[in-house]
């Protein structure tokens, strides 16, 4: 009774926030796509998907791994390996001899004769000898070769195995620039629009050579990854995991600590102290970033930020600043140039930073100058948690400031790194893999809804898995006590670590209370994996770097109250001004001109900025064409149509909708353009003014079938129209956890047969199958039922569309299939997967296959654990050869021209062209991940498009071969009943115990009622005509 | 003002248009201070109540000129749509269980709140009044009857050995109407509760002290025959604002349980409405429902203000 009032009484609290918390719930999207998908047919026999037993084998961490190898000394020799040294490779790798006009051409340290080019799939093999046996690191040169703008990862084998997980995913990254404006008087500067406004720059890569360490890809350890080779002759392999890698040499280097400060002052004892005016190097003219997403923002938030050395406008936009949230991942680097207004000296180093996001934590950055760590204390430069914008030097132990000495042309670096954390992380990231694999030990025996009043007698079952809970609580107790020591305060974060342990204290200390509180224990240990990912972020600011003369006074950047006030009520009457629509454009937009069409787009700003900038960049560069871009309600687009105020073209609609419109005449036949020719072979825009015929083989062809719609009804091919184009598209597949089910001997079952089994085997455990039904809310759940209709060789309608094709037997036994796994295998209804995945509980289960890149972002201490294969089948024959058909529902978002008495049509039509085109869809999809990160990868629609989305070749084997069965649901008119009765027939079945048969058959009489009813209303042929 | 407008139709009825100009030139600045409302209310409220019911009798699929059908939506509506039938049902018993409830709650609350002292009042009616303010709060109750094992009250049945598998209150026919009904309770306490506790303060203390002389005996005569009457026009406020409320549930239904909901079971009108209208665009006959619904809300309306005209007689 307690619990329940205090339910009520948060709900009363909370209730005002509660809009934000449930709309936040509809995740993140993503897509893919190939040109050589259509007829299915051809791959069905080289499936990359993986099925039956699944192996993982522990690989140990990098702490057991340094103490299994602590009596190996310290190596003292250096060992260059080239592309001479290579042993064995993959086909794909190519060594080339570097002659004068080569690409790969330098001098100095990158001069070599010959480079090892691997691509993205490509595994080599160097060797090399050793005198001794010894702890090394390990320097990479390598060459940034064209990929898909991410990070190189690759896999790193010493002697064949490899040595630790954090070698599992090594990091080698990009440079990426500004692209600048160059003004009259030769200074370069951001773009700006009409209105003055700072326009965020383009981020452009510079293919140059690098040279690095092997860095732990994770930020835990903050020195170079130290690893162990044996005496004579060694191999070290480097196997693709992401993007193509030019290996100029890797070095076999001795350990070596930084310099002290007082060792740096002395290689510097003849530079003096700088003396004269503060020197500012402003934080947005980066010279170059390691990552495309770290480009400069506008902060528009105070009037103390600095914007390129003048003060922040109210009253329009400018690029202000660098970093933030896009600034938290670990690799991440931001270098500035020093100007040539320096003079060499020692200076005062102060940055201007502000980090407002992780209260009571810190955001350590590592700082190099010339790509070297200077000395000791600048391995981390610990930027506190601070509300507004803050000075910070690198300092020693005892507070002093540290002086850096500078010349023009010197590079200061800052790098991401978790300083001390790092530690703390890894021992938390290895106690939660201990809880959660205990928890699964406990489920086990106990179930996961555990009957309150029965002894488990756990304590003689499993003792040590309950002691293990205790030695658990201890790990983290020190954890937070050092995170503590460390920070100097406690965060809000550290009070979920606290709960945790005291409630595993007394599970270890009462086993009998395990039982009791096992789903609570869920709740907590699943939100300290959410800690743990969100305590390795650090966030950072950065205004400005001052360089000043040693010990003088640092203005601290604050704004006098009448100042800051006086910005505020500057920026709340430009709130009124400012037209926000209009950001962007080069020119003021004429909406009356017969030349200026109408865009409407019903997603976030983000995506509208990005777009409003593609299209001046380069529809209006190129056609000369204005573009009115506006950013509106998704329910707004039919009441404008309605009151004649509509758009020429609606972008990102739900796929049930250009029927709605054609039907009723506010659709344009996209089949009028059919004779378009596209422009001239050679023109400018040839890459997207294509033929009608071009445009539609963008697409994989399945996904255009709801968009077809017949509105004479005869089926005859000239009265079929094309109403839409599709632009973004989903469909599912089937996750699973390696781990657990090698651990617990499961195989991946490849057909609905074999999922009968895996599904017992699985309860057998205790373990869940996941399959996805329409929830309270959405009506959107029939596509599993989709999925099994067309493998069992069904449909949703009669070819005519006059009625639904669920009273065949194929329907039924679809229907019968979908119903018995929750009415006999008592599949959950209703459940979170992410989080039922994360904890192992749910080791397999069909989900949409965007949730790919939530878990990658959201769920790190699972990585390398878990993978994706085509969701079950079904035996088919074909032409006597006997196949699995793994038909799988596609559901995708479209974009249309609205039909209205104006003479627009033909720009509407060259700017749909335009916008589906492989070039702008590849760059929106790309920028859209720059700026929301990996978590909102863009779920193109087209094909070619989807190749340049950042998809290692591994996920996009599997996602293509899922594509290519893909098969998209119809849409007719009345199609809006089959949702809403598949659900209410399921729902019988299942929570009624009705027979399948006679349940779908009352309800597909229903539907077939409706749709007659919907065909009569629109004068179309129905039923009983014939 | 109300007596005067009283006045003006007796004043119209018994004379003739002369009459009727002069009144309006007497009074003028009235109804130079009802212009501005007027004006919004004959907007937004008068011309779409007869918009819609002038294309109630059409064929209008939103997007085509309307044409005139004559009474066939009100003859499929009321002859031959079942689900039309449905709703209705579900809209009375919502009504009939959730209307007095609620209203009596909103009584009773308001009375018990106004004995207390003037600080914890304050913070009584902010308390009690929160939900009806805060939007869609009651989006809560569909994380409280998740159909999820670990949602709240199924993790508590669960943890409490009461039932073995999780109840799928939001989907399965036999629950969601019960909890619907909890949910528009829990919200009843709207602007009607806020009138009645305004109504409370403004009674004039000295009619109590006149009731005790009459001979008053106990607090629930003194409610029944002195406070209540004394509160009428905020009674009468509050009851028409619950009557709307009841008949108007549908934003509840169509969050919590989906539009349409599992078999129907929790389509009130106003889901109704939004089907044909939003999904089916067929306007016309939405407008149809809507008119039929206009009709309920009055004809009960009146119903309840004859109801409570015989409070403290």
């Amino acid at each position: 009774m307690k619990r329940v009032f205090s339910i009520l009484m948060a709900v009363l609290i909370s209730a005002s926030c509660l809009g934000v918390a449930v709309s936040a719930e509809n995740a993140a999207d993503v897509v893919n796509a190939k040109a050589a998908l259509d007829g299915a047919a051809k791959n069905k026999a080289n499936t990359s998907a993986v099925y039956g037993k699944v192996s993982y084998n522990e690989i140990a961490t990098y702490d057991e791994y340094l103490e299994a190898n602590s009596a190996l000394a310290n190596g003292k020799e250096n060992v260059v390996i080239t592309a001479d040294n290579v042993s064995s490779k993959t086909s794909g790798v190519k060594i080339e001899s570097v002659g004068s006009d080569s690409q790969y051409k330098s001098n100095g340290a990158f001069d070599f004769k010959k480079v090892v080019n691997t691509g993205e799939t490509d595994n080599v093999v160097f060797k090399f000898k050793l005198k001794k046996a010894g702890k090394y690191n390990i320097k990479v040169k390598y060459y940034t070769e064209k990929g898909k703008d991410i990070n190189i990862v690759r896999e790193l084998k010493i002697n064949g195995k490899t040595p630790y997980t954090n070698a599992a995913q090594c990091t080698f990254t990009r440079k990426f620039k500004d692209v600048l404006e160059t003004k009259s008087d030769g200074s370069k500067s951001f773009r700006q629009d009409y209105l003055g406004n700072d326009i965020r720059p383009d981020q452009e890569e510079i293919f140059t050579w690098k040279e690095t360490f092997v860095n732990d890809y994770l930020g835990y350890n903050n020195d170079p990854l130290q690893f162990c080779f044996k005496k004579g002759e060694n191999t070290i392999s480097f196997n693709a995991v992401k993007e193509p890698m030019v290996i100029g040499s890797v070095e076999i280097v001795p350990i070596k600590s930084v310099d002290t400060y007082d060792e740096y002052l002395s290689k510097h004892k003849d530079a003096k102290n700088y003396s004269g005016n503060e020197l500012f190097i402003e934080g947005e003219r980066a010279s170059y970033k390691t990552d495309k997403t770290l480009y400069p923002s506008a902060d528009v938030s105070t009037a103390s930020t600095s914007a390129q050395g003048k003060q922040t406008s109210a009253y329009t936009q400018s690029v202000n600043m660098i970093g933030g949230t896009n600034w938290q991942y670990m690799q991440q680097a931001i270098s500035w140039t020093v100007g040539d207004n320096v003079k060499p000296g020692l200076y005062s180093v102060n940055f201007k930073y502000r980090q407002n996001v992780n209260d009571g934590m810190r955001s350590p950055r590592r700082l190099y100058i010339n790509d070297e760590t200077p000395f000791e204390e600048a391995k981390a430069l610990e930027f506190n948690y601070t509300a507004d914008w803050a000075m910070y030097c690198p300092q020693k132990a005892n507070g002093d400031e540290c002086l850096v000495y500078l010349e023009p042309g010197y590079v200061i670096t800052l790098e991401t790194t978790l300083s001390k954390m790092g530690k703390f992380l890894q021992k938390a990231n290895e106690t939660l893999n201990e809880i959660n694999s205990s928890y699964r030990k406990i489920i086990k025996i106990t179930g996961t809804e555990p009957d309150k009043n029965r002894d488990y007698q756990l304590d003689e079952l499993i003792p040590e898995d309950v002691e293990n809970l205790g030695k658990c609580a201890k790990a983290l107790q020190s954890i937070v006590d050092g995170i503590e020591k460390y920070t100097g305060e406690s965060s809000s974060g550290l009070s979920t670590l606290n709960t945790l342990i005291r409630q595993m204290k007394k599970m270890s200390e009462d086993s009998d209370t395990i039982g009791k509180e096992l789903s609570y224990f869920k709740t907590n240990v699943s939100s300290l994996g959410t800690w743990i990912n969100s305590a390795s972020y650090v966030p950072l600011e950065i205004d400005y770097i001052s360089l000043s003369q040693p010990k003088s006074e640092i203005k601290e950047p604050e704004v006098g109250f009448f100042a800051g006030l006086g910005y505020s009520i500057n920026r709340f009457i430009s709130s009124f001004t400012v037209d926000y629509n209009a950001i962007g454009n080069n020119k003021a937009v004429d909406e009356n001109d017969d030349e200026t069409i109408t865009v409407w787009l019903a997603t976030g700003r983000d995506q509208f900025q990005i777009l409003r900038q593609l299209i001046n960049n380069t529809y209006t560069a190129q056609t000369g064409y204005q573009v009115n871009l506006e950013l509106v309600n998704a329910g707004a687009v039919l009441s404008a149509v309605v009151a004649g105020i509509g758009p020429d073209v609606v972008l990102d609609q739900a796929t049930t909708e250009p029927v709605n419109f054609a039907l009723r005449h506010a659709a344009l036949d996209l089949k009028r353009f059919k004779n378009d020719k596209g422009a001239k072979e050679g023109s400018e825009s040839s890459d997207w003014d294509q033929s009608y015929d071009d445009v539609l083989n963008r697409f994989y062809k399945e996904a255009l079938n709801p968009y077809y719609f017949d509105n004479v009804g005869d089926g005859k091919e000239e009265h079929t129209g094309l109403y839409a184009l599709p632009e973004k598209q989903d469909f599912q597949v089937m996750f699973y956890r390696q781990d657990v089910l090698a651990e617990e001997k499961i195989d991946i079952p490849e057909t609905w047969g074999e999922l009968v089994t895996t599904i017992t085997a699985l309860n057998k455990k205790n373990l869940e199958f996941g399959m996805p039904v329409s929830t309270s809310i959405a009506n959107g759940g029939s596509s599993m039922f989709y999925t099994m209709l067309r493998q069992m060789g069904g449909d949703m309608y009669t070819p005519d569309k006059k009625s639904t094709d669920l009273q065949t037997d194929a329907a039924i036994k679809a229907f019968k299939l979908w119903t018995n796994y929750y009415v006999n295998y008592d599949l959950p209804l209703s459940y979170d997967f992410k989080t039922r995945f994360r904890t192992g509980e749910m080791p397999l289960a069909i989900d949409s296959f965007t949730v790919y890149n939530t878990l990658a972002v959201s769920a790190p201490e699972i990585n390398g654990r878990w993978g994706y294969t085509l969701v079950p089948g079904t035996k088919s024959t074909e032409n006597g050869k006997s196949y699995i058909d793994h038909s799988t529902a596609i559901t995708n978002n479209c974009c249309l021209i609205i039909s209205r008495n104006n003479t627009s049509y033909d720009l509407s039509w060259k700017f749909l062209k335009w916008w589906t085109s492989t070039t702008t869809q590849a760059s929106f999809g790309n920028q859209i991940e720059s700026v929301l990160g990996a978590s909102a990868r863009y779920n193109t629609a087209n094909l070619n498009a989807f190749e340049q989305l950042p998809w290692s070749a591994k996920e996009k084997n599997v996602l293509n071969d899922q594509l290519s069965w893909g098969k998209a649901i119809p849409q007719i008119a009345g199609s809006y009943f089959i949702d809403r009765h598949i659900n209410n027939a399921f729902r019988k079945v299942v929570y009624k115990e009705k027979d399948a048969k006679d349940t779908l058959y009352d309800y597909a009489q229903t539907i077939n009622a409706e749709i007659t009813k919907k065909r009569q209303e629109f004068g179309l042929p129905v039923l009983e005509d014939e | 003002m109300a007596t005067m407008l009283n006045a003006d139709k007796k004043a119209i009825r018994a004379t003739d248009r002369k009459l009727l100009k002069k009144q309006f030139q007497n009074n003028w600045d009235c109804y130079l201070y009802m212009l501005p409302y007027g004006l919004i209310f004959f907007l937004f409220t008068v011309l779409p109540v007869l918009a819609s019911i002038v294309l109630s009798f059409t064929y209008y699929n939103v997007l085509e000129t309307p044409t005139f059908v004559g009474l066939d939506n009100y003859r499929t509506l009321l002859a031959n749509d079942d689900i039309f039938i449905t709703a209705v049902k579900n809209t009375l018993e919502i009504a009939v269980v959730t209307g007095p409830v609620g209203y009596i709650m909103c009584v009773m609350f308001s009375w018990l709140i106004n004995e207390l002292g003037p600080k914890t009042r304050a913070v009584m009616v902010t308390i009690l009044y929160a939900p009806s303010i805060s939007g869609a709060a009651y989006t809560i109750f569909g994380i409280m009857f998740s159909g999820d094992s670990y949602g709240w009250v199924n993790g508590t049945l669960i943890n409490l050995g009461l039932i073995t598998e999780p109840i799928q209150f939001m989907t399965d026919t036999d629950y969601m109407i019960w909890i619907c009904m909890l949910v528009v309770i829990w919200m009843s306490l709207g602007t009607g509760f806020l009138s009645n506790v305004a109504g409370f303060r403004t009674i004039d203390r000295s009619q109590y002290e006149a009731g005790y002389v009459e001979g008053i005996r106990n607090r629930w005569q003194e409610l029944w025959f002195i406070t209540l009457p004394s509160m009428l026009p905020q009674l009468m406020f509050a009851a028409v604002m619950s009557i709307t409320q009841s008949f108007s549930v549908g934003a509840v239904t169509t969050i919590l349980f989906g539009n349409p909901s599992t078999d129907y079971a929790v389509h009130t009108i106003l889901n109704h409405i939004e089907d044909y209208g939003g999904v089916r665009f067929e306007m016309g006959y939405a407008c149809a429902i809507a008119t039929v619904l206009f009709a309920l809300m009055v004809a009960s309306n009146e119903i309840i203000q004859r109801a409570l005209r015989k409070v403290g007689q």
